[in-house]
């Protein structure tokens, strides 16, 4: 196995919860969608892996390549826009099925859901625990036009949350 | 806790399984077929270009100044319309998905622009030209075929042709949702 191979599976184990749970958050829960796109987003790493410099941090480059290509392959998929309104709609049906967890997780889903691509990539990484200068670096936008969206994001999800 | 506090709390309670030796195989199995994908591209159209070739050399079309003016066309404006598509797919996988959001979001847009021009401008001009030249060599067929062989031609290009439409439509359709979702944000 050469340098390359040990390094991709290294970054490969280290980041995949992370990369699966913010491509979870673009798939609105969908967790077939949201494996095919953590797939994507590895095989995107593998293709710029050569790029990487070890000096930069390793979190904030797998991030970019997420946030990147989770967007890129679902503006390709509209037929997922359609779907992603179905299952909108099932779940709404299905929630005096599910368990209070299940609920939570819909419900926050379909809230993330409802935010426009920008907004919910910097609200993926704030709950992915990233701190707003790591956002600021992924968005490309300064420190203090990411402290105030966050501010706003995480009113506006709130409010979701509750009216839903 | 607020109500932002526990949607961070149902956030980390997600359930996410261990990337297993399967998912990882899977995964190099995937580059790997890309890999493959791509030579295979290249050798369908290095083969799609010989053949032309091939053809355009068996009927001694240069022998018939109107007919090889006619076939030099359609083949040029398919050779054309082929290396836009290709520079289109190279330039597409070499935006680096390593920039940050705005950055790829700009050169993104920029892409989309340039593949609306395309399909507005250079399409439309590449498909008059091998309709016209198609056109002038209808009564070298006529002539040289039979009369069956020749109704199938000109029915399976009109065919062709509004396959073609369609697709080309429904391809500019997705292009301009595209462009526009990435203005919006």
């Amino acid at each position: 196995m050469n340098k390359n191979n040990r390094q991709f599976e290294l970054i490969y184990r280290d980041n995949f919860n992370k990369v699966m749970r913010l491509c979870l958050g673009y798939a609105s829960g969908d967790k077939g969608l949201a494996k095919d796109l953590t797939q994507e987003v590895f095989v995107k790493v593998w293709d710029n892996l050569s790029k990487f410099r070890e000096d930069s941090q390793v979190g904030t480059w797998i991030y970019r390549i997420t946030v990147n290509t989770c967007l890129m392959q679902l503006r390709k998929k509209k037929r997922y826009l359609l779907k992603g309104e179905l299952q909108n709609e099932i779940a709404v049906a299905d929630e005096e099925e599910g368990s209070n967890k299940e609920r939570q997780f819909k419900k926050m889903y379909r809230c993330i859901a409802k935010l426009s691509a920008s907004n919910k990539t910097i609200i993926l990484m704030e709950l992915e625990g990233l701190s707003q200068k790591e956002i600021a670096a992924v968005m490309g936008m300064n420190h203090t036009a990411i402290r105030t969206r966050i501010h706003r994001i995480k009113t506006q999800l709130s409010k979701c949350v509750t009216h839903e | 806790m607020n109500e932002y506090e526990k949607i961070k709390q149902t956030w980390r309670e997600q359930p996410i399984a261990e990337p297993s030796e399967l998912d990882f195989k899977a995964l190099k199995n995937r580059i790997g077929q890309i890999a493959r994908n791509q030579k295979i591209t290249n050798v369908i159209l290095l083969a799609t270009a010989g053949v032309l070739m091939y053809f355009f050399y068996f009927i001694e079309a240069i022998a018939f100044k109107k007919v090889a003016l006619a076939l030099g066309a359609m083949i040029g404006v398919l050779l054309i319309r082929v290396a836009v598509e290709l520079f289109s797919i190279y330039t597409l996988k070499r935006l680096s998905e390593t920039l940050n959001f705005t950055g790829f979001n700009e050169k993104l847009s920029k892409y989309y622009k340039k593949r609306i021009g395309v399909h507005l401008v250079l399409t439309p001009i590449a498909i008059l030209i091998y309709c016209y030249s198609f056109w002038t060599l209808l009564p070298s067929f006529e002539a040289s075929l039979s009369k069956g062989f020749y109704h199938y031609i000109v029915i399976s290009s009109l065919v062709v042709l509004v396959v073609l439409g369609v697709l080309i439509f429904t391809q500019v359709r997705k292009e301009i949702r595209i462009l526009k979702d990435l203005k919006n944000d």
